[in-house]
């Protein structure tokens, strides 16, 4: 089942690589998605105390804060929140980790769209009917 | 750190330490250079219309790929530049290159502290050793003290000749008396006493010195 209408989908993307979340967020806005970009875990817990978004796509490694502590913070801080964990390691075990600690799923770099799209909407999805 | 650690494990230590911090920024490169071409695409689809295709937008898509490739690039070129640190016993090799190779592949875990990093070397030195265990223990050191520091610390290297020996010297805020005890209990003992290397430290301050031949 699909959301009916992706611009009810609010997307917030947070990683530390300023030239991939702003190609990255520019193709989900083509595709529909109401997207906001922020390079750093700090700046991800400000972005989501001021506008809660429906779902986050969250890098595991940035500076000031690490994924998993800003996962952390969402999940006792803001739930209803689904959490998609980007991660560039070569194994699965750090998106694994982060699914223990509440993320919904988890992606591995480089990203496919298509595939990201369906677990941002599955994300969304599973949010709603919680 | 390994239980029992010998020459052959801290070596191989330095080695992965550099493997998975270079690959893992390849990924991101990879994955900048992935999105930035499927936005090529997605203008060509989207071309179809009166606009056309905007040209402003795909010479950006295209200058950002050009700019990923030039810094995948520089990441190789540094892993295979360590990697042929093990290609003979000894060797001879500039102080300066040395730096100019080891200090960069820290550059990201000093980044992730908002560590400033400065670097500086005459250029004429030249030193005889054991490559690999030097480029290792560097790097090491270097990752160690970048452990060890608080966010917005500076850390300043310096290379130099003193007495006839090349030293290396790490200056930064979170080196003190416990980083050095514990550094000096550290595994890394292991190639100090391979390239006959001393430990000297004095205010903030970690000094390595070799006894490899020195040429200017």
């Amino acid at each position: 089942m699909k959301p009916q209408n992706k611009e009810q989908i609010r997307v917030l993307i947070a990683d530390d690589e300023v030239e991939f979340i702003t190609t990255l967020g520019a193709r989900l806005k083509l595709r529909g998605f109401e997207t906001t970009a922020v390079s750093s875990g700090i700046a991800a817990l400000k972005a989501i105390e001021k506008d809660p978004p429906d779902v986050l796509v969250l890098d595991l490694k940035m500076p000031d804060l690490t994924g998993l502590e800003v996962l952390a913070k969402v999940k006792e801080d803001v739930p209803a929140i689904e959490v998609i964990i980007l991660t560039g390691h070569g194994s699965f075990e750090a998106g694994k980790e982060g699914m223990e600690q509440g993320a919904f799923d988890y992606i591995m770099k480089p990203v496919d769209l298509n595939q990201l799209i369906t677990t941002i909407e599955e994300a969304y999805l599973q949010g709603k009917a919680a | 750190m390994h239980a029992n650690p010998t020459f052959d494990t801290v070596c191989i230590q330095a080695f992965s330490k550099v493997s998975a911090s270079i690959s893992h920024e390849i990924k991101n490169t990879m994955a900048i250079i992935n999105e930035n071409a499927g936005l090529l695409d997605d203008l060509v689809l989207m071309g179809g219309g009166e606009e056309g295709v905007s040209p402003e937008r795909v010479k950006a898509a295209a200058d950002t790929i050009a700019r990923q490739v030039i810094r995948t690039n520089a990441l190789m070129n540094h892993l295979n530049r360590f990697a042929h640190s093990a290609d003979y016993d000894t060797g001879q090799e500039s102080l300066h290159e040395i730096l100019s190779l080891i200090v960069p592949l820290t550059v990201r875990q000093a980044a992730a502290k908002s560590l400033e990093m400065s670097a500086h070397c005459p250029e004429d030195i030249k030193i005889h050793t054991h490559l690999l265990p030097l480029h290792s223990l560097l790097y090491l050191t270097l990752r160690l003290i970048i452990d060890h520091s608080t966010d917005a610390d500076k850390l300043t290297i310096e290379g130099d000749v003193k007495d006839g020996a090349v030293f290396v010297c790490f200056t930064a805020a979170c080196i003190s008396d416990s980083f050095i005890s514990s550094f000096s209990a550290n595994e890394l003992q292991i190639l100090l006493t391979k390239l006959k290397a001393s430990i000297s430290s004095d205010d903030n301050q970690l000094c390595l010195t070799f006894s490899g031949t020195v040429l200017r």
